[in-house]
């Protein structure tokens, strides 16, 4: 493959596919509506380096543009992917995602403490309940878990202590040791 | 695949659900985001959030708040931290495939559009990055 070819070929693509992305904040990007599609099932084409039609997220049917069926947002067109566009002695093929909708790595640190606070709210919401029937208990909690002690009703305040983690739903005490082996708790009651 | 304990398994498993960004100050989009990311930020994951998932095509949520309002997200209780969540995206990824021939080359480019200003203007969507053959 001749280099110039590859980067012409890249360039109208970009231009393609980058150009009707619609300006911020006014229309925004959003997913498309569900497209009729004649064939739904050849739709379903898993992604691959070298495939072309692709199905991004379920019930999007991304072929329907070949089919003359035109996926739109809020009604415009946008960033509809390209689909075997011939170009010089070869075709091109394209398509765009939101990178937004997944988790940024570099962003976990202003993350998880919330996910966090979630799991644990949903604990402390039913705390008694869990405790009636056999939540997993520390060494040494079975005073506490038993009673009513605000320790472990605390919707609406930061968890203080790691060990708290133990009791939230689908934290295993397997993962409570691999963290203490690893120093990360400290005394055991290390602040979150 | 640098990371400890990390498979290619993991990572095709992990793939469609994160991005490395070169920000740390990127909220996630409510409304483009997949089913397991979504399920991830709210307490109410399963039936709920199916509904939610059909019906963001065709009403997308306005702003955060909304999203509150429609039982998507909790509401903040004491002094929670915020989700960093969004109803905008600033950060696409094109995926372009040219194929000569035999010859087939997938270039990958990260596309940053800017915020619009306060006016309502708006600022032309950039190349920010490119790399060839992988993400």
């Amino acid at each position: 493959m001749r280099r110039a070819d590859l980067q012409q070929g890249v360039a109208l693509l970009t231009a393609l596919l980058s150009s009707p992305l619609p300006p911020s904040p006014q229309p925004r990007w959003h997913p498309p509506p569900p497209s009729p599609c004649a064939a739904p099932h050849s739709c379903r084409i898993p992604n691959k380096p070298t495939g072309t039609a692709q199905v991004s997220s379920p019930g999007r049917c991304h072929c329907c543009r070949a089919a003359g069926q035109p996926a739109r947002f809020a009604g415009r067109r946008l960033a509809q992917p390209v689909i075997g566009l011939p170009v010089d002695r070869g075709t091109l093929s394209g398509r765009i995602e939101d990178l937004q909708g997944r988790f940024n790595l570099n962003n976990l640190g202003r993350l998880i403490p919330s996910l966090i606070w979630i799991s644990s709210s949903d604990w402390w919401s039913s705390c008694r309940d869990r405790s009636r029937h056999g939540a997993q208990h520390r060494a040494g909690d079975s005073g506490l878990a038993g009673s009513d002690s605000d320790i472990y009703s605390g919707g609406g305040r930061r968890m203080r202590f790691i060990w708290r983690l133990i009791r939230v739903p689908g934290f295993q005490p397997v993962v409570h040791q691999h963290q203490r082996a690893d120093g990360g708790e400290g005394d055991d009651r290390g602040a979150l | 695949m640098a990371v400890k304990g990390m498979t290619g398994e993991l990572y095709e498993a992990l793939r469609p659900y994160v991005a490395a960004l070169p920000t740390t100050s990127s909220p996630i989009n409510l409304n483009t985001t997949p089913a397991p990311v979504l399920a991830s930020l709210s307490e109410q994951a399963g039936g709920n959030l199916s509904g939610f998932m059909d019906e963001r095509l065709h009403d997308p949520l306005q702003n955060t708040q909304d999203a509150v309002t429609r039982g998507v997200l909790p509401k903040a209780v004491g002094n929670a931290p915020p989700l960093p969540v969004d109803v905008h995206t600033a950060y696409f990824q094109l995926q372009a495939t040219v194929t000569v021939g035999d010859a087939q080359m997938t270039l990958y480019s990260t596309i940053y559009r800017p915020p619009g200003n306060a006016a309502g203007g708006a600022s032309s969507p950039r190349v920010i990055s490119m790399s060839t053959g992988t993400e």
